[in-house]
């Protein structure tokens, strides 16, 4: 039971750990919060089914789902959030609660409402380990969002690129300066950061199906687990995502499936409270 | 209205540019020109719209009218990365740093151009890139030993004193391999040490062929390091010459001092 549910809460905990990452790159580069990030998440997933009805290769399908939830970060930014540059980041934060509402009904206009399952290789086999039966699919989740970590660590320190991204984040005038285009770090964050969260919701979709509105509650949980990590700290989301979702796991499994989402926002509070910068984040003097 | 001397090797050429506020106009029909070489020196009056002409020649903000050529390039109103590209580097007047970024890294950001910063051969790690990235750290380390800052390089840039910023700050634009480097009050806040040891540090940097325009209080250093001198008061130039010409120079006494009648 303890390591059922401890499984299920890391699995749960990837997902908002990948989705986490979206809402605090963005964050880092542009200081706002996309809203739109849920629908990049479901944009990804539905792209990916879409790819498997006409009966493209299960990986080719994945693989096509997150390149168009990139190419849908992409654009979004490009076409909306880059002419508001200069506007308060209040419009920001309303055109993508806009942005948002027009993805979900674009897909049901498109797809329809009707949850749908995604196929995976690995869905209907287990692996024993122990007395304890794991779903491959788990498995494969939790290798996946771990290789992505990995790749996106690497890529934001060992690459110039990823150094630049951060410079960024950190005074975007000063990067400017470098002969950096402000413009392009951006387009590449927004890109991977979507990336991230697409794959997110095709590795969700063989589990708990793939729906216009799916996106709503995972990027909630997202964007509580990058405020979690400390908004803007790439390594906090991760870690955060991953607690909340052993957290929520434990509630679940050991106290009552309805409080799940109490205890996670009960917790997500405590924290605001005790540590408002987050659990890995740093207290930010603002200069004059 | 522009020098006598030197049009011929001009780096910079800035024409009748204006730069509005609301009413307030921050710079007024200024020309002036940079000589190839020179360590010129922009002085004037608290507001006369020194670290306005800094935003418009490095691109931060856009002028209402006028040009800015550099080697003859258009580069008016170009994005502040383009800008950059021409070989245009700066400080602040306020150091402005990376704050979590040890002092190689802010330093290695100056060298972005120089490795292309092309995603894919990076995420691929090219021959190409390769060579580029060797080439960018040796040029980091050569950079860093010629401020002085070599054996801080491990050290969050933030964390230095007040002069080791400045320096990180200098070595960070000459990674941009500039032609032209823009100093906005370089030795504020600095004591006399400090001072006399980035002036030292300066004349090294023209020394290597770098084109210096540098904005400064301090009429000591002005008067040492520079061999040309603008003075603007109101964003419109005053005079313009040689030091020993500015020093006693009646307008630049009377826009430090203040005159009765002066005529705003």
């Amino acid at each position: 039971m303890f390591f059922d549910q401890l499984i299920n809460g890391i699995v749960l905990g990837s997902i908002y750990a990948l989705m986490a990452i979206g809402y605090t790159m963005v964050w880092n580069v542009l200081r706002f919060i996309n809203f739109a990030h849920g629908e990049v998440y479901m944009g990804g997933a539905f792209v990916s089914l879409y790819l498997l009805l006409l009966d493209t290769p299960i990986w080719l399908a994945y693989l096509g789902g997150v390149l168009a939830g990139a190419l849908l970060g992409y654009l979004m930014e490009k076409a909306v959030y880059m002419r508001m540059r200069n506007a308060p980041k209040l419009n920001l934060l309303i055109a993508a609660i806009g942005i948002s509402i027009f993805l979900q009904n674009l897909a049901q206009y498109i797809w329809g409402a009707t949850p749908e399952r995604l196929t995976s290789p690995f869905l209907y086999k287990n692996i024993q380990i122990g007395d304890m039966m794991i779903n491959q699919h788990y498995i494969f989740i939790i290798i996946l969002t771990i290789l992505v970590m990995m790749v996106l660590e690497l890529f934001m320190n060992r690459t110039i690129m990823g150094k630049a991204v951060q410079a960024a984040s950190q005074n975007i005038s000063a990067t400017q300066l470098m002969g950096i285009n402000a413009n392009k770090v951006i387009s590449v964050t927004f890109a991977i950061g979507s990336a991230v969260g697409a794959l997110a919701g095709i590795l969700v979709g063989p589990v708990f199906l793939v729906y216009p509105t799916m996106g709503i509650f995972a990027g909630l949980k997202g964007f509580t687990a990058s405020v979690m990590g400390g908004m803007g700290n790439i390594p906090g989301a991760m870690v955060a995502g991953l607690l909340l979702g052993i957290i929520e796991s434990f509630a679940a499994g050991f106290i009552s499936s309805g409080y799940r989402d109490a205890v996670a926002m009960v917790i997500l509070l405590f924290i605001l409270l005790v540590r408002p910068q987050g659990i890995f984040g740093k207290i930010i003097q603002q200069k004059v | 209205m522009s020098s006598e001397k030197g049009y011929d090797t001009a780096i910079l050429t800035v024409e009748r540019l204006s730069k509005a506020f609301g009413g307030v106009k921050a710079v007024n029909d200024l020309s002036f020109s940079v000589t190839q070489n020179a360590i010129h020196a922009i002085i004037g009056p608290n507001g006369a719209g020194k670290s306005t002409l800094f935003n418009l020649i490095t691109g931060v903000i856009a002028p209402n009218e006028g040009k800015i050529k550099l080697f003859n390039h258009d580069i008016t109103s170009l994005r502040p990365d383009k800008i950059a590209q021409y070989g245009v580097s700066r400080t602040f007047q306020n150091i402005r740093l990376f704050p979590d970024m040890t002092v190689f890294e802010t330093v290695l950001i100056g060298t972005y151009l120089l490795t292309g910063g092309k995603l894919l051969p990076a995420l691929f790690r090219s021959n190409e890139f390769r060579k580029r990235e060797r080439q960018a750290k040796d040029r980091i380390k050569e950079i860093l030993q010629f401020v002085g800052l070599w054996d801080m390089r491990n050290e969050y840039a933030a964390k230095l004193s007040y002069g080791n910023q400045r320096r990180v700050e200098i070595a960070r634009a000459l990674a941009t391999n500039p032609r032209l480097l823009l100093l906005d009050e370089p030795t504020a806040g600095m004591n006399q040490k400090e001072t006399k040891e980035l002036m030292q540090l300066f004349s090294q940097v023209n020394q290597q062929g770098i084109t210096i325009l540098i904005i400064a209080h301090d009429m000591h250093l002005v008067n040492t390091l520079s061999n040309q001198i603008t003075v603007i008061n109101f964003g419109e130039k005053l005079v313009e010459g040689p030091p020993e010409v500015i020093q006693n120079h009646p307008a630049v006494v009377e826009a430090y001092m203040g005159r009765a009648e002066a005529n705003a």
